[in-house]
């Protein structure tokens, strides 16, 4: 007996598995390639964007953020734009940007977790069905079924729930790894981002800041 | 940017399933199954779906008792469930001797069977030639009996010995190499070879592993 043959016995149920299975894979590969490209190593651009910062060169500094085009650099651009503004104005350019960059990481990742719950439970739902029809065609045959009726409707029903934890296994296994893997580009980002404004903040300041630090 | 991005996994995603849904086509799942070298040996087309563990003699004595309860609870129901009916009404009692008894036992062999494997050994009844078989069940596995022919009480012996023989049957129920466990007398254990090859079992399903499985059967003679 071919898989095909048995999916196909699962029932209706398995299209909307399959329909789950298609959403989940595609997040996943949007997620690969999504934190693949925000992926950056941060301590050379921080060295980069720190020796550009030092010089006060700010264009500089821009060109390097558009340049790299990651969720890093583009925080650090919207704050560096603001740069004329003031010190407070940048932070929260940087704020403002860095949840917008964080919510653009975790999009998706909702329905990610969602299909890792819904999908076993997709499959549950088919195996019941299909007992309280394997039962039905056991009354109907009024108990006179053999054990090949019965076993014949419970692994047809079983299906949908292999099925389920087939998609919903691996959809939270990815979103755990999604999650953490965000949580630890978040790190950086704010390892950046906090590094960047107290250069700004430095260089704002002025070497008569650093007089006064040497006098005490 | 991300847009792209997403429309191109979701094309990913749905060609990867196409390729999935396309081997599927070709994965076939392994529904073999091993079956028993020592097998008991059954009549009929009942099912003997129940192949219990070893049975102890507890057990054994116990189970007569919980039938007869059985029987009388489904006596109080108006409707009787057909298989547990036969099951009171035909217990093989194995002191009796009587003929005609034992031929109506073998008729409906069957749920005799079915009581009998309880202890290990089934004795169905004495055919005519003064001779009953019993069948000596090593194992869990179970071969239905298709059809049997009882051996002829060979002229011109006048002994009562058992004649045991071990043999195989093939995976596609007919009887293989026959091996008499105790030596006695050659005619009669002729006559029991012989008749014991015409005996035919219920195939092996297709998807089993096709083996050899052996049992072990004894054919009492006694005078009359």
């Amino acid at each position: 007996m071919d898989l095909l043959s048995i999916f196909l016995k699962g029932g209706w149920i398995m299209y909307l598995i399959l329909a789950c299975s298609l959403i989940a894979v595609a997040i996943i590969i949007e997620k690969f390639i999504v934190l693949k490209k925000a992926k950056v190593n941060v301590a050379a651009f921080l060295v980069r964007i720190r020796t550009l910062l030092k010089k006060k060169d700010i264009d500089g500094a821009i060109a390097l953020c558009i340049a790299e085009r990651t969720p890093v650099s583009n925080i650090v651009k919207k704050g560096l734009k603001k740069y004329r503004h003031g010190h407070q104005r940048v932070v929260e350019a940087i704020e403002s940007a860095g949840r917008q960059e964080i919510a653009k990481l975790e999009k998706g990742l909702p329905i990610l977790a969602s299909i890792s719950g819904i999908a076993p439970l997709l499959g549950f739902l088919g195996t019941v069905t299909g007992m309280i029809t394997a039962f039905m065609k056991i009354q109907e045959l009024q108990g006179s079924a053999n054990p090949a009726d019965l076993a014949g409707g419970i692994w047809e029903a079983l299906i949908t729930t292999a099925f389920g934890l087939i998609v919903g296994i691996p959809a939270l296994a990815f979103y755990n790894y999604f999650v953490s893997a965000i949580s630890k580009l978040v790190m950086d980002i704010e390892l950046v981002t906090t590094d960047v404004i107290d250069i700004l903040e430095d260089s704002g300041k002025g070497a008569i800041d650093d007089d006064e630090e040497i006098n005490i | 940017m991300n847009d792209r991005v997403r429309k191109n996994s979701y094309i990913a995603s749905f060609l990867i399933h196409v390729v999935i849904i396309a081997l599927f086509a070709f994965i076939h799942l392994p529904v073999n199954f091993e079956e028993e070298d020592y097998v008991t040996v059954g009549f009929g087309t009942g099912t003997f779906a129940g192949s219990r563990g070893p049975v102890t003699k507890n057990e054994v004595k116990e189970e007569p008792k919980k039938q007869k309860e059985e029987s009388k609870k489904e006596e109080k129901k108006v409707e009787l469930p057909k298989t547990s009916a036969e099951d009171s009404d035909n217990i093989v009692k194995r002191t009796d001797k009587k003929k005609e008894e034992t031929k109506k036992e073998i008729d409906n062999n069957r749920d005799g069977i079915e009581e009998n494997k309880l202890s290990g050994t089934e004795a169905i009844g004495e055919g005519l030639g003064g001779f009953g078989f019993e069948l000596d069940f090593g194992g869990k596995g179970i071969r239905k009996i298709y059809s049997y022919i009882l051996p002829e009480y060979p002229e011109g012996v006048s002994k009562e010995i058992d004649v045991k023989l071990k043999f195989t049957i093939l995976p596609d129920g007919t009887v293989g190499k026959i091996i008499p466990l105790i030596k006695a007398d050659a005619k009669l254990e002729m006559a029991a070879i012989n008749s014991l090859r015409q005996w035919r079992f219920e195939p092996l399903p297709p998807n089993a592993k096709q083996t050899e499985q052996t049992a072990i059967i004894t054919f009492p003679y006694r005078l009359q």
